[in-house]
């Protein structure tokens, strides 16, 4: 099939251990009739699509500015400072408060929250056909506007650089300190009340990334972290194109689902999320396994020597690498380790891997090694907006009790061992890590926006179509929920 | 004497089915129709589940609305940093809103508390009686909502499970309202 079938060949001339295996280009047939790209569309790897018409041009233009438009208001108010949805931050962004408007209140941060999702729902069905062009300048603009706005939505951003102010500048150990223990820093008052007496929770390769933050002082470590998550939402955004042309599924319309999505310009990026960093090493990884060519390196077991695959190391260090940023980046691992059956990532994933936690043990010591712990007690929590506590009323329950919190973690290794058979036996391992990381969102009693992007990017390449339907969903989901105020006197 | 077949350890119609594949042959089959079923019945709970969600935020927020505009009607006051307590011990609609009184004074800082169940009618909730409360701390700023700060209990509170100090502790105003 068209684009995947170039990759099929080219990976079957790849030596593997184990029965020959397509990787990350076999998986489900799609559903659809799939037309073979002509060879110049192979060779740009974009369909040729009609331009729209002029009508569909004139909507989308609309869609745009509505997006542009909806993302404007929501920096021009957050810059007049602190409210609902705006927490206290350091200066940045003054300038913006000779422009006229008012404090961000929760009303007008969700009608254009509303505006934003709607427009971009209806901008979706009209991507194939939008000049490539626009398309990135929509993006630029609306990541421009994100990028000069204070932060709003999260204060996690000021816990980053809390921790990282705790290590670079202070001495102490952000895995066993608190950032209470630095009361008297310039970072402190930014840091949400809820996780001033709480160790970090982030990965050691985070961590160490961090550090050079710290010594920009506290309003450069706010503007190097804003940077540093706008490169790595670029960086999603063009691997998101880069697999989509390697699996024959329209760049455009992958863009457009990933590059504009609203938790993504909203939430993530105008909260400085760094779970932008993992999904760009999840998403560099997948991007090297769909395109293996079988130059990297001599691969066989060929006379029982043990050869490695340097695209697939990198790809399983890479994954390892995420899981030191954020450790639920380890969730595809196993799926492609399952799929692709190449020794070749095992060995890089562990080389990472071992190679980051001695590092991290050198470091912070054994705190530092412990990566589960911040996920168990993240696990423990419970957010307004988690489905678990959604369901929990549903049923008459006032909330989510211990004993839901074991369920649904029991749920979440069912849904696992499942995806891990269907894998085994042949399923997309990209749709599989899609799956288990929408699963991981949704059983999570402690629900953030940013949660949900992580399989989006995989959901938008996946040869299961479902997935990018479940994921839009749960998407959709979140920000209806989020509109009980509009509701209320 | 019995011959005895060495049975595999796995069986082998199983052994066929976690065989490793290089493609996945569920597409249209009913693995997929039947995983679909249960994506579609799942989608179908949260999107319920969120929706009511919805709602019922919505009823609290009504609820919590009613509760303030009656504890302005009935106290003739309007304090901007008034608490509402939920019932978190048993999960009904009983709520309690305390709020500064007319005899409160900077060094003896009371609010009094109105007890609202029911539901809202008008826009307005039935209060069945009330309490005050001495505020506490060294600023004077924390309302400690607790039988032993609770004092001069009226209407039906002591009905409803309230426990008060007969008596107003030292440096409260007798009738704060």
């Amino acid at each position: 099939m068209g684009c995947e079938a170039v990759e099929a060949s080219n990976s079957a001339l790849e030596p593997q251990f184990g029965p020959p295996a397509a990787g990350g280009t076999a998986g489900r047939v799609t559903r659809q009739p799939f037309v073979p790209f002509s060879d110049d569309e192979r060779r740009v790897g974009v369909r040729r699509v009609s331009r729209a018409p002029a009508w569909q041009l004139t909507v989308a233009a609309a869609f745009a500015v509505v997006m542009v438009a909806s993302t404007a208001w929501i920096v021009v108010d957050a810059a007049r400072g602190a409210s609902i949805e705006v927490p206290r931050s350091p200066y940045t962004g003054g300038w913006l408060r000779s422009l006229p408007g008012g404090h961000l209140t929760l009303t007008v941060f969700l009608g254009c929250l509303l505006a934003f999702s709607g427009a971009y729902a209806g901008l979706l069905p009209l991507a194939r056909r939008l000049p490539t062009r626009a398309l990135i300048a929509l993006i630029a603009v609306l990541y421009g506007l994100v990028f000069i706005s204070p932060i709003i939505v999260s204060t996690d951003v000021f816990s980053y650089i809390a921790y990282a102010r705790m290590g670079a500048v202070h001495g102490l150990n952000p895995y066993s300190s608190v950032p209470l223990a630095i009361r008297h820093d310039p970072i402190y008052p930014f840091v949400g009340i809820d996780w001033i007496a709480v160790p970090s929770a982030y990965g050691p390769l985070y961590t160490i990334f961090s550090y050079p933050f710290a010594l920009l002082g506290v309003v450069g470590a706010l503007w190097g972290m804003k940077a540093a998550s706008l490169l790595g939402c670029v960086a999603v955004d063009w691997l998101t194109w880069r697999c989509a042309q390697r699996r024959g599924i329209d760049p455009k319309f992958a863009l457009m689902v990933v590059a504009v999505n609203p938790l993504v310009v909203i939430y993530s990026l105008a909260s400085a999320q760094n779970d932008f960093l993992m999904v760009a090493l999840t998403m560099l990884a997948v991007y090297l396994t769909v395109t293996e060519t079988g130059a990297g390196g001599a691969v066989s077991a060929r006379g029982g020597r043990l050869h490695v695959n340097a695209r697939e190391a990198w790809a399983g260090a890479l994954l390892a690498a995420a899981a030191l940023v954020k450790v639920s980046a380890a969730v595809p691992l196993p799926f492609m380790i399952v799929r692709r059956r190449r020794s070749s990532s095992v060995v890089g994933a562990l080389a990472a891997l071992g190679l980051g936690l001695g590092v991290a043990y050198a470091l912070f010591g054994i705190h530092g090694v412990n990566l589960l712990s911040g996920v168990n007690r993240d696990s423990a929590l419970v957010s307004y907006d988690g489905f678990a506590k959604e369901i929990a009323h549903m049923l008459g329950k006032p909330g989510v009790f211990p004993v839901d919190h074991t369920l649904l973690k029991g749920a979440l290794v069912l849904i696992g061992t499942y995806l891990l058979l269907r894998t085994w036996r042949g399923y997309d391992w990209i749709s599989a890590s899609g799956w288990a990381l929408l699963a991981s969102a949704v059983t999570s009693t402690w629900l953030q926006p940013w949660y949900l992007i992580w399989p989006l990017p995989l959901a938008v390449i996946a040869r299961d179509r479902r997935l990018l339907w479940g994921t839009l969903l749960v998407q959709a989901l979140f920000v209806i929920h989020q509109l009980a105020p509009f509701f209320t006197p | 004497m019995s011959t005895v077949t060495e049975q595999p350890s796995v069986p082998a119609r199983w052994r066929e089915r976690l065989r490793p594949r290089d493609d996945d042959h569920g597409g249209r089959g009913r693995l997929y129709r039947a995983e679909t079923i249960i994506l579609a019945l799942v989608a179908v709970v949260l999107t319920v589940a969120t929706v009511y969600d919805v709602v019922h935020q919505v009823h609290v927020s009504d609820r919590f609305h009613a509760d303030l505009v009656s504890w302005a009607a009935i106290t003739g006051r309007r304090d901007r940093h008034a608490i509402i307590e939920q019932d978190a011990k048993t999960y009904t609609t009983r709520d309690v809103v305390c709020g500064r009184t007319a005899a409160s004074s900077r060094s003896a800082p009371a609010v009094v508390c109105l007890i609202f169940q029911g539901p809202v009618k008008a826009g307005r909730r039935h209060a069945f009686g009330g309490y005050y409360v001495l505020k506490s701390g060294r600023r004077k700023n924390r309302v400690k909502d607790v039988a032993s700060q609770r004092y001069a209990c009226f209407g039906d509170a002591t009905a409803q499970g309230f426990r008060c100090r007969v008596t107003a502790p030292p440096g409260a105003p007798d009738k704060p309202l």
